[in-house]
């Protein structure tokens, strides 16, 4: 009853948070972040790791993507590696929809397969496309934007200090992933095309 | 035994008299008690709904928080949680991460935060409304969330109750009110029965003192008239014993029996006059009561006093009681003589009074003298009690207020028609009874003896005794007698070869008649038992247990009309 008719108070919240979100993805249009030369820093980069295990319970995968062999749940990183071993403490003992969170990493030109989320980092290389081959599957896939590729589904960018995120639903749902409404408030901007 | 019965009696009462008060007290409670139950469930309800209230909303906020709380947006969860401050009611929130460490939330003074996720769980007091629920995304634990929640205020919920409890209240109090003034009506009742009961008691004792005034009017007459009787027997005995002439004996003998006749029946009167009785209505014939009065009224009145009687034959019945209406009838005769110092004659006249107006059928009642007359002023007077023009020692003063008693008490009314010098008429107005009168004893046709069969009398007196003795001789039954009833069971235990046991009621000895008879009755069923008596009081209690009873004084011809039927009814 009370989540079919929410009352005044929670609705009146709601509102309240869209209009700061609103305000918030407003300020980050009209002024537009600076690019930061420098590499993220190891707190921020704990942060991301820590977000990157995080994104997946506001995400919903085909059930196409859990029908391979693959029992785990598998969160991929190719380029250069950003967390070390930050990442694997984070998904260490953790679970998503019933299966165990595994990391891999995989500098290879034919990159991991069986990858859920896929996290691109710097790369040198000029042939450097790590989304090409995850084109038209249900992989997530997450950049840093001011380090990495561009193309992810969502990218980490710094917003006063903080570590923030933008996403591109419509890359997402093209891949036939869908992603809470919650995360998509969240964000600082959302590309729904 | 006997001592204790009033001391119960009494505690009984007083249980009695408390009951309805302590009932009511009781009751009362009772609803106090109701009425507090309700309201402790009714906290409790409160309480149990308030709790799945605190907790929809703590699952509203982590279903809400989960992106903020996991992407440590902090912004947009202090939003969150700052829209519940809204609700008073809510005291403390707080937000917690995946690891429990504390990462939003705010509390109201006393209230305090909890530092970490498990001692929110754990710290909360037993009595406060506190919740923690996890934040849930995707099958993945994110957090949790604290809510603590309070009551309303204990003025607000005491206001609440007001209503109800000045309501329990008052009927509580009103019950007890009305127990209270219950038990002030019941013993102002029972002082009131009690006082009803000696007024009744007070009633009855003046109206037998009213007989009595009549009866000590009576006596010197009836004296007088006993002397007369008497005389005429010793003479005519005398004189029997000095002649052979058997036409004077036979004239002399008659003489004897009228003599006799008339002392027997003027005795009878008297009995039934003095016999000390309830009031006890009945329907009478007021031609043969009055006339049965003759007797009585002559003596009484003296020589110089004619009675006249005018006393139709279709006289409509009356339904009063008769004893009081012959000591009406001569109360207001006695008033009447003494009205005519120098004698004359005292006109009785009956007479139906039909449906006139609003008053029902009466029959009149109407006593005339020709005496002095009342004066006008004192006619009201004359039916108070007290009220007397005679000399002390002659009058009470109670005769006629008797007679106005007695009407009133039947629903009719006395009249007063008096001219001062011509004289006066008292008369007597009775409602008119639809029923038919009772037939009243007639005498007994005299029957000849017969049956040869064996009789035990037991009789104290040896006069009397040789006397009942000689009449049964003489009517052909074989006779024993016994002293006392002692004697006669030891008597019957020997042999009970008696068709028929004749006792007195008075005697000495343990044994009275009453009691030999219900013995007899009881060990000897197939023996007859008849009891004799003088004595009316004696009787009353014969007719009572049907025994059968002759009354002294009786003539042989009564002895074997009685004896004949006791002796068929045994049989039967």
């Amino acid at each position: 009853m009370d989540d079919l008719n929410p009352s005044p108070r929670g609705r009146r919240a709601r509102r309240r948070r869209w209009a700061a979100l609103s305000c918030l993805a407003a300020a980050a249009i009209v002024v537009p972040a600076p690019v930061p030369a420098n590499s993220p820093t190891t707190l921020e980069r704990a942060i991301q790791a820590n977000f990157l295990f995080k994104f997946a319970p506001f995400v919903e995968w085909p059930p196409a993507a859990f029908s391979g062999t693959e029992r785990n749940f598998v969160i991929c990183v190719v380029g250069e590696d950003p967390f070390g071993t930050l990442l694997n403490e984070v998904v260490r003992g953790q679970k998503m929809v019933g299966r165990p969170v595994v990391v891999r990493r995989a500098g290879g030109e034919a990159g991991p397969t069986g990858c859920h989320i896929l996290f691109a980092g710097h790369s040198t290389d000029p042939g450097y496309a790590p989304f090409a081959t995850t084109e038209g599957q249900p992989v997530l896939t997450v950049a840093d934007k001011s380090a990495g590729p561009s193309g992810a589904m969502i990218e980490f960018v710094r917003q006063s200090g903080r570590v923030r995120f933008q996403i591109d639903d419509g890359a997402a749902r093209a891949n036939g992933l869908k992603i809470s409404s919650k995360l998509l408030g969240l964000a600082i901007a959302v590309n729904r095309k | 035994m006997k001592q204790a019965t009033p001391s119960r009696l009494s505690l009984g009462k007083v249980v009695g008299q408390m009951a309805t008060p302590l009932s009511a007290v009781l009751i009362a409670f009772l609803l106090l008690a109701a009425g507090l139950a309700a309201a402790i469930q009714l906290e409790q309800l409160g309480r149990v709904e308030k709790l799945r209230q605190t907790t929809v909303q703590a699952q509203v906020l982590a279903n809400g928080i989960a992106a903020p709380l996991a992407f440590e947006d902090d912004v947009a969860l202090q939003e969150y949680l700052n829209a519940l401050k809204a609700d008073p009611q809510i005291v403390a929130v707080a937000a917690y991460d995946g690891k429990g460490a504390f990462a939003a939330g705010f509390a109201r003074p006393p209230a305090r935060l909890p530092k970490r996720a498990e001692e929110a769980s754990r710290d909360a007091p037993p009595a406060a409304l506190a919740v923690t629920v996890p934040v849930k995304q995707g099958g993945t634990r994110l957090g949790s969330v604290y809510l603590q929640s309070t009551m309303d205020s204990l003025s607000r919920r005491l206001t609440r109750y007001l209503g109800i409890a000045v309501i329990v209240i008052a009927a509580a109090v009103l019950i007890v009110m009305l127990a209270a003034s219950y038990s002030s009506l019941r013993r102002a009742h029972q002082a009131l029965q009690a006082e009803i009961a000696s007024r009744q008691q007070a009633e009855e004792a003046l109206r037998q003192s009213q007989k009595m005034e009549a009866m000590g009017q009576l006596t010197g007459g009836v004296a007088h008239d006993f002397n007369n009787l008497l005389m005429v027997a010793s003479g005519g005995l005398d004189l029997m014993e000095r002649t052979q002439d058997a036409a004077r004996l036979e004239k002399l003998r008659a003489g004897i029996r009228q003599a006799l006749d008339r002392g027997a029946k003027l005795t009878r009167q008297l009995l039934a006059f003095s016999r000390r009785t309830p009031l006890n209505p009945e329907v009478v014939d007021l031609r043969e009561r009055i006339r049965g009065m003759d007797a009585l009224l002559e003596r009484s009145l003296g020589e110089s006093i004619g009675v006249t009687m005018h006393l139709p034959a279709d006289l409509w019945p009356v339904e009063v009681d008769a004893s009081e209406l012959e000591v009406a009838i001569l109360n207001i005769a006695l008033n009447a003589r003494d009205a005519m110092q120098k004698g004359g004659t005292i006109v009785i006249e009956g007479a139906n009074r039909p449906v006139h107006g609003d008053l029902p059928d009466r029959v009149q009642i109407a006593v005339t003298d020709s005496g002095a007359g009342i004066a006008p002023e004192l006619v009201n007077k004359i039916f108070e009690p007290f009220y007397t023009t005679k000399a002390v020692g002659q009058g009470t003063g109670l005769g006629l207020s008797q007679v106005y008693g007695f009407a009133r008490a039947s629903g009719g009314e006395v009249l007063v028609d008096s001219i001062v010098g011509r004289g006066t008429t008292i008369t007597l107005l009775l409602p008119r009874s639809l029923l038919a009168p009772r037939e009243s004893d007639r005498p007994a046709e005299p029957v000849g003896a017969s049956g040869r069969q064996r009789i035990l009398l037991v009789e104290d007196d040896d006069t009397v005794a040789d006397t009942v003795g000689g009449m049964l001789t003489t009517l052909g039954y074989e006779m024993e007698r016994v002293d006392n009833g002692d004697a006669a069971l030891r008597r019957l235990e020997r042999a009970d070869d008696f068709s028929l046991i004749l006792s007195d009621m008075i005697m000495p000895g343990e044994v009275g008649g009453m009691e030999l008879a219900l013995r007899i009755r009881k060990h000897w069923p197939h023996l007859g038992t008849m009891l004799m008596t003088g004595y009316s009081a004696a009787a009353a209690s014969a007719a009572k247990e049907g025994v059968p009873l002759l009354a002294k004084p009786f003539t042989i011809q009564d002895l074997s009309v009685h004896l004949m039927a006791a002796l068929d009814h045994s049989k039967a």
